[in-house]
């Protein structure tokens, strides 16, 4: 009998430590941004690549950098108090000679090739196209906002009769 | 639809390995070492193969240029159980897909030419060469199987430049990395298909044979042994 409340317990305890500590690491965690930054406030004034500066250019769009920031934000330009208090931020960064330490999403798998010139600028895709919202949006978000499956990029592939050849994007 | 290949001029080549160093830093092939060579486990994409005649003092070496020949019946397609080495219809590359591959070599094995190579080893570079290494091809992780590809990620930005330029793609925008850098232009490359382009009236030349050609692989790869050059076409 007491051995088997013994067992029951650690099976108990093993049950509480696998659920706290070791389920965790396996689901993602959001990350933690620098910033409240909204792509609504600067999509209103501002175009993607006003601050993605690469994305006609290049195969990474790019995430701006301090400096990017700085070509606009001269002094303080929000209206509102909470606004100010994250757009000072900038200033600290600046002061401190330190980059916005952005948390990006995991990148493409290794083996993955993608291009934004040859999406947005060759083919003139809408950013929306694939980014679906994210110019509405008020903060930035912890988790990936959206899943971009093979299955996916192929059924725009075969509609817009695109490359389905696998060395296209693998190699 | 192209269908890519490639003449490589026998009386033009020095043997001097341009094109087999050209290769590995274009597409992330690691160093090989003498030992590893010993063990028969070197990844050499292109390899300049001596072959040595005579006797001293009338010997002379003559050099080939060897990589796959991206046969358009290729036995390691075939064969490959994975799909992941496959004949390309846009391209006319046979192609190798890496996150595919299983590793079992059966295509290494297939292979008539001896081309495919196995990664029997994590790759390691010397730490100033990692900042180096090119971003368009990826870095093959431990047991898959690598070969030339035909520089097949450089078809992939010329398209997007000459689609960029609203313009077709025309003979030269596409270059491998080997054909690039020869020195003695013995290396021409483009599609086969194409009436205009140099490949295809060199692949026609009196000259031309291609490697293993009884063995019905329909090989891409011509080769022109010595002889008379027809100048006109051959410029
Ligand atoms: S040369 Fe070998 S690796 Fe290349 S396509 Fe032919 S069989 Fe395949
Ligand atoms: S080693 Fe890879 S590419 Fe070669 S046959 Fe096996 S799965 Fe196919």
């Amino acid at each position: 009998m007491g051995r088997a409340v013994f067992l029951l317990i650690a099976v108990a305890f093993l049950g509480a430590f696998l659920y706290l500590n070791v389920l965790p690491r396996f689901s993602p965690q959001p990350r933690a941004q620098p910033m409240r930054f909204s792509h609504k406030a600067h999509f209103e004034e501002s175009t993607c690549e006003g601050c993605h500066v690469y994305v006609m250019e290049h195969g990474a769009a790019g995430t701006p950098t301090l400096e990017n920031c700085l070509d606009c934000h001269d002094g303080l330009q929000s209206e509102k108090a909470e606004d100010q208090k994250e757009e000072e931020k900038l200033v600290v960064y600046e002061e401190e000679e330190r980059e916005i330490p952005w948390a990006p999403f995991p990148r493409l798998a290794s083996h993955v090739f993608f291009s934004h010139r040859r999406h947005a600028a060759v083919s003139e895709i809408e950013c929306a196209t694939c980014h679906e919202d994210i110019a509405e949006s008020l903060t930035l978000p912890g988790n990936p906002p959206y899943e971009f499956t093979m299955k996916w990029c192929l059924a725009c592939h075969e509609e817009q009769e695109a490359s389905t050849d696998c060395v296209a994007c693998h190699r | 639809m192209p269908r890519y290949g490639m003449v490589i001029d026998l009386d033009r080549c020095t043997g001097c390995q341009a094109c087999a160093v050209a290769c590995k830093v274009e597409n992330n092939v690691p160093f090989s070492s003498p030992e590893l060579a010993l063990e028969g486990r070197t990844i050499a994409w292109m390899q300049v193969l001596p072959f040595y005649e005579g006797e001293f003092p009338e010997a002379r070496t003559r050099f080939m240029p060897a990589l796959c020949n991206h046969c358009e019946i290729p036995p390691c397609v075939t064969i490959c159980p994975t799909s992941a080495t496959y004949l390309s219809e846009e391209t006319g590359i046979v192609a190798q897909i890496y996150p595919r591959c299983i590793g079992c070599r059966y295509c290494a094995v297939a292979c008539p030419y001896t081309v495919k190579f196995f990664n029997w080893f994590k790759p390691k570079w010397p730490e100033p060469m990692v900042a180096g290494l090119n971003p368009d091809v990826s870095v093959r992780p431990k047991s898959v199987i690598e070969k030339c590809t035909f520089c097949s990620h450089r078809v992939v930005k010329a398209r997007e430049r000459a689609d960029g330029e609203k313009r077709k793609l025309k003979d030269g925008d596409y270059q491998t990395a080997c054909q690039e850098v020869c020195p003695a232009k013995a290396i021409t490359f483009g599609d086969l298909d194409d009436p205009e382009s140099r490949v295809a009236a060199l692949s026609k030349s009196p000259r031309a044979f291609r490697f293993g050609e009884d063995l019905g692989t329909e090989p891409k790869v011509y080769y022109l042994r010595e002889g008379e050059w027809d100048v006109e076409r051959e410029r």
